[in-house]
């Protein structure tokens, strides 16, 4: 209805306080009025009492009234809202008002009533006497209005007094609102360093503007993670570019031999697969964030996935000088091979690459209770202390050229963490500088194990 | 002119290298900030280009160490593009700021034009008596006509003209203009410098026994 709380606030306020204020002067109103007319049937009663008890009949044409003169003559007063009397005989005809210009026929009923602006008491007298007393009730009405008048002016009185309290108190409750609005609408996706100021909002409110700050913050820090992901992702596709167009160019600067055109589509051959490497991962984890990837649940066996995996890479291995080792025995677990595949691909690669000349690689698989675990274990440099919180983010390198060189695209443990996890796993690393790293996969054994039924959730993105 | 290139991707490496040695210059490559300082300090490169992400030592703290010692102008080519970056490299010393990818020709051009401003001589052509030497389009002319030179004689001209009126000594022509992996005898230099005499006058330059030779402004 309203399109500021302030303004609903206030007119639900104003509302109900003035329904209290009409309901309480109502009441009040009433009970004056009653006792009002109540005092003057009282004193009507009291005169009208005292009138039949002094007057009797005198003879058959008169009455006489043994009062005394002053109290006759209240209500002789020419005064128009003085008490009257009329007192009417047994035969008809005979009536005795206390001043002309009374209404005297015909004799009414006993008991009280009320008209034409006045009020009147009627009651049998002694021999057969009816004795009405009356008083006009314009001045107690009056009286009762003006009261009333004063009553209404108190109450807007009091109205725009709790009008005016009641908006400082709404601006004051919605003051905090509205910095906490302003505050949120300055930040934006292009400012998002600005937060509310939590000391100036109070009680709820703070707890809201902390609330809001906290969204803000990681949002911010989703922003900061995606801006730093393209950074990056753009960074590494820019090397194998750079590699392919300055060949390119090169080549074609002027006339070359076959060799060397050969040479260079060479090059550009082993840029462009490098290209591929990091545009395969970055879908693969694109989609992964998206929940697009739907994983297979098929019974797997650990042990025969990474046999495979090792027969694939041992030209690798022995180009390197590296020894292979593969151990273990069967391990059941129910997931998607060809993924389970590359978490093996990747553990393998990485341990052969980032090993010493004449080194070693032992893959084992083996089953630890409910847990199938593959464990890739190199005789490498090891992994810096303070690289290890970063070996799962994307693009992270622990060394930015030596990586390159080896031709990784910095995201496959990103995604064989994801899928490790996807599977219901969990994927971490041991490692001892100068003696080498030992990754350690644990995915749930047997089958009804494995992935959760599609659409998969995908893991957060790594921080 | 000799040229360093301190750059890890060794496949860009190689075609830097070639594009610049077609363009007479004299290159060495370095594959990590280590070596590539090494060179740096103990070579008097005409310029240097450098990659960023360098193993051991990076670019950055390549270029922090070398200028502390040398002059040798600097050209940061790197995948890094943002303007912070930019900033960074520059004002940590480098001349110029080329990123991935690039144009061939126009690494070239930049590379030129720094030498050409290193040795206090923006304009592409240098005027030398009769002599007019466009070093960009790399041809001479005497007296209007083109003279024909290798690209040896043509580096050695380009040295002694840039230096004009100062002592350049058989270090410093060996320095400049062959590269680590080219066999040079000591008398090559002894031939260049007859041939230039030969096509540009007996004049042309003088020799200074045992120190080396210089050309009159």
């Amino acid at each position: 209805m309203f399109r500021s709380i302030r303004a609903s606030l206030l007119f639900w306020y104003a509302l109900i306080l003035a329904l209290v204020l009409a309901a309480f002067g109502a009441v009040l109103y009433h009970q004056l009025r009653r006792s009002a007319f109540q005092e003057v049937e009282a004193r009507l009663w009291g005169l009208a009492q005292a009138l039949a008890g002094g007057t009797e009949r005198d003879g058959e044409k008169g009455v006489e009234m043994e009062l005394p003169e002053d109290f006759l003559r209240t209500f002789r007063d020419q005064d128009k809202d003085a008490p009257y009397y009329v007192i009417w005989g047994p035969a008809p005809g005979q009536v005795f008002p206390s001043r002309p210009g009374l209404e005297t026929s015909p004799p009414p009923p006993a008991g009280l009533r009320d008209r034409d602006g006045r009020r009147e008491v009627v009651l049998e007298g002694r021999d057969g006497l009816r004795i009405l007393v009356g008083q006009r009730t314009r001045k107690v009405l009056e009286k009762l209005h003006r009261f009333l008048g004063k009553m209404i002016l108190a109450g807007a009185g009091v109205m725009i007094l709790a009008l005016a309290g009641g908006g400082f108190l709404a601006s004051r409750a919605l003051g905090p609102v509205r910095r906490i609005s302003e505050a949120a609408s300055a930040i934006s996706a292009s400012n998002l360093s600005q937060r509310i100021d939590v000391a100036r909002t109070e009680s709820e409110l703070g707890r809201l503007a902390a609330t809001l700050n906290a969204t803000f913050d990681r949002l911010q820090e989703a922003f900061e993670r995606q801006r730093r992901f393209i950074a990056d992702a753009s960074h590494e596709l820019r090397t194998p570019l750079a590699v392919f167009h300055s060949n390119v160019e090169l080549a074609l600067r002027k006339d070359r031999t076959p060799e060397e055109y050969r040479a260079a589509l060479e090059v550009c051959l082993k840029a462009s697969r490098r290209m591929r490497g990091i545009v395969d991962g970055l879908l693969t984890l694109a989609r992964a964030d998206a929940g697009e990837i739907a994983l297979r649940r098929e019974p797997v066996d650990l042990k025969a996935v990474l046999e495979e995996t090792a027969a694939l890479l041992r030209p690798m291995a022995d180009e390197a000088g590296i020894v292979l080792e593969v151990s273990g025995g069967k391990a059941a677990v129910t997931g998607d091979p060809d993924r389970l595949r590359e978490v093996a691909t990747n553990l393998l690669t990485n341990a052969i690459r980032y090993n010493r000349p004449g080194g070693r690689v032992r893959a084992a698989v083996r089953v630890e209770g409910s847990q199938a675990v593959l464990e890739v274990s190199d005789t490498g440099p090891g992994i810096p202390e303070a690289d290890r919180p970063h070996i799962f983010e994307r693009f992270y390198r622990v060394d930015k050229a030596r990586s390159r060189e080896a031709g990784g695209s910095g995201l496959g443990l990103s995604i064989a963490k994801w899928i490790v996890e996807a599977h219901g796993g969990t994927i971490g690393f041991a490692s001892r500088v100068g003696e080498g790293t030992t990754f350690t996969v644990r995915l749930p054994a047997g089958p009804g194990s494995g992935p959760a039924a599609p659409p998969l959730t995908s893991p957060p993105p790594p921080a | 002119m000799r040229i360093l290139i301190v750059e890890d991707e060794a496949d860009l490496a190689r075609a830097l290298r070639k594009a610049l040695e077609e363009e007479g210059f004299a290159v060495d490559e370095a594959h990590d900030g280590e070596s590539g300082l090494y060179s740096a300090r103990t070579v008097d490169y005409d310029a240097v280009i450098l990659d960023l992400m360098l193993p051991r030592l990076d670019g950055w703290e390549v270029l922090r160490r070398l200028r502390a010692l040398k002059k040798t102008p600097v050209l940061i080519l790197t995948a890094r593009d943002s303007p912070p970056e930019k900033v960074r490299g520059l004002d940590g010393g480098a001349d110029d700021y080329l990123t991935k990818p690039f144009n061939l020709e126009e690494l070239i051009a930049r590379i030129r034009a720094l030498i050409r401003r290193s040795a206090g001589h923006p304009s592409p052509v240098l005027r030398l008596r009769d002599l007019e030497i466009d070093t960009a389009a790399r041809t001479v002319k005497r007296r209007g006509r083109p003279v024909d030179l290798t690209p040896k004689e043509y580096a050695l001209l380009e040295l002694l003209a840039l230096n004009r009126g100062k002592l350049v000594t058989r270090t410093m022509i060996y320095d400049h203009i062959y590269d680590d992996e080219e066999d040079t005898l000591s008398n090559v230099v002894d031939v260049y410098v007859a041939n230039l005499r030969r096509k540009l006058g007996r004049d042309f330059v003088r020799t200074r026994r045992g120190e080396g030779y210089i050309v009159d402004v």
